[in-house]
């Protein structure tokens, strides 16, 4: 028989939703001018030099090769909207998938509710638009990973639209490379939904759906703002399909 | 300002912003704190200062949309960890939980209480949810809570039974708990 007093669980939790008004006693002038005394001036950040940044970067590409050349079979990343995996076969072939999560976003009661992958619950409904994007940053520098979620939309139509970015562990094929010219993994989905949570998966950026892309503004702004580009447009389009 | 802006400014080490802060959340930061400790006015505004003392040292972890429930968090756990120095405690209802366990004890650290109470109450309906989170959050006693909602007594403990239900519930499910209360580490 255990015990747990519930206050204290509460302490790993975070309202996001409620915030009860009324009850402020503290005379606000008196907080500020306490607060801006006591608080320690910004220090100036030192920068990484660019060499250095390039030559880290190759060096971790080049971590994850050898592992990979070694035999290392399986190496994952959970993330919000899913798992991202890469896998090495015993007869040497070569996996990468991206195992989707669609619960990124969840209408409720009117509002738009955002969970992340630790279970806090953020509303953004007042923080997106039909061309105002709400970016979530997963990125993992230990990894050297890139994860980011644009959600946007409104309550009636929204979705959002996931990019991730590893060093590319396998040494074969077409890949892309960074602005640095290392190799990397890129991965994408984007999903759309609406208030039934009837979720439309629209694919991946690896050409499909394009139009439909440019139909949402809010994910065009993202990926402005992320300095995400693709290339041409492909000639036709794939299909959709709708998730149970 | 938007919130995104003043997210950016705060991380840009700018005392303009920590001011925006101090303006936009500081009712709110005390109204946290003043619920939890009651009667201790001098403790509200020491701690009220803390907390954005606090906020602006780890501001590079501010993001826009969470500025609100981060704060709100640090001197919810800052308050009741005074009281817990002080070896008090607020009238709540059944605080604590009794589990029971057949196979061998799970350590359940912070990401894991976390997961496992996100869990739970986003089994509750929005209204019993907010209730749960009044009371074992907010630490307002079920009187205030039931006010506050529109509720009657007995609908409110009703209601936080369930959510105590469930939080135990998937506790035992997952094989979690501890010899006593106690053995949890204080922090915050």
């Amino acid at each position: 028989m255990k015990r747990l007093t519930i206050s204290k669980l509460m302490d790993e939790y975070t309202d996001t939703e409620f915030f009860p008004t009324g009850g402020s006693t503290a005379n606000p002038e008196a907080v500020k001018g306490w607060v801006l005394a006591n608080a320690k001036p910004a220090k100036q950040k030192k920068q990484m030099p660019r060499r250095k940044k390039v030559l880290l970067a190759a060096a971790l590409a080049a971590v994850m090769v050898v592992l990979a050349g070694a035999g290392f079979p399986y190496i994952q990343h959970r993330l919000v909207g899913g798992t991202l995996s890469f896998q090495q076969n015993a007869d040497g072939s070569r996996i990468t998938a991206f195992v989707h999560n669609s619960e990124v976003v969840k209408y409720e009661d009117g509002r738009l509710i955002f969970t992340q992958d630790d279970g806090q619950r953020i509303d953004i409904t007042d923080l997106v638009g039909e061309e105002t994007p709400y970016i979530y940053d997963g990125s993992d520098p230990d990894t050297g990973m890139a994860y980011y979620i644009i959600m946007g939309g409104t309550p009636e139509s929204f979705g959002w639209f996931e990019w991730i970015q590893t060093p590319y562990l396998f040494d074969d094929g077409a890949v892309d490379f960074d602005e640095n010219g290392n190799p990397v993994s890129i991965t994408s989905g984007f999903v759309l939904t609406n208030p039934e949570n009837n979720r439309r998966s629209v694919g991946g950026f690896g050409g499909v759906y394009w139009d439909d892309a440019m139909d949402h503004p809010w994910l065009l702004a993202g990926m402005e703002q992320l300095g995400i580009t693709f290339d041409e447009p492909p000639e036709t389009n794939g299909t959709s399909y709708v998730l149970e | 300002m938007t919130e995104e802006q003043l997210t950016k400014a705060l991380r840009r080490g700018d005392l303009p912003a920590l001011e925006e802060l101090l303006d936009r959340y500081t009712p709110y930061v005390s109204s946290v704190i003043a619920r939890i400790l009651r009667g201790r006015q001098a403790d509200v505004e020491e701690l009220t200062a803390d907390v954005f003392l606090a906020a602006w040292d780890n501001r590079d972890k501010l993001r826009p949309g969470q500025v609100k429930g981060y704060l709100g968090a640090i001197a919810r756990n800052r308050a009741f960890n005074l009281l817990r120095a002080d070896r008090e405690s607020l009238p709540l209802e059944e605080d604590v939980l009794i589990l029971e366990t057949d196979g061998p004890d799970k350590e359940l650290d912070r990401r894991e209480t976390a997961r496992i109470v996100n869990k739970a109450l986003s089994r509750l309906d929005r209204p019993q949810r907010e209730l749960f989170v009044r009371h074992y959050y907010y630490g307002q006693t079920v009187q205030e809570a039931a006010l506050a909602m529109g509720l009657n007594l007995s609908t409110a403990k009703t209601w936080l039974r369930r959510g105590r239900e469930t939080l135990k519930a998937i506790l035992e499910k997952e094989g979690y708990g501890h010899e006593e209360a106690d053995n949890f580490q204080a922090h915050g």
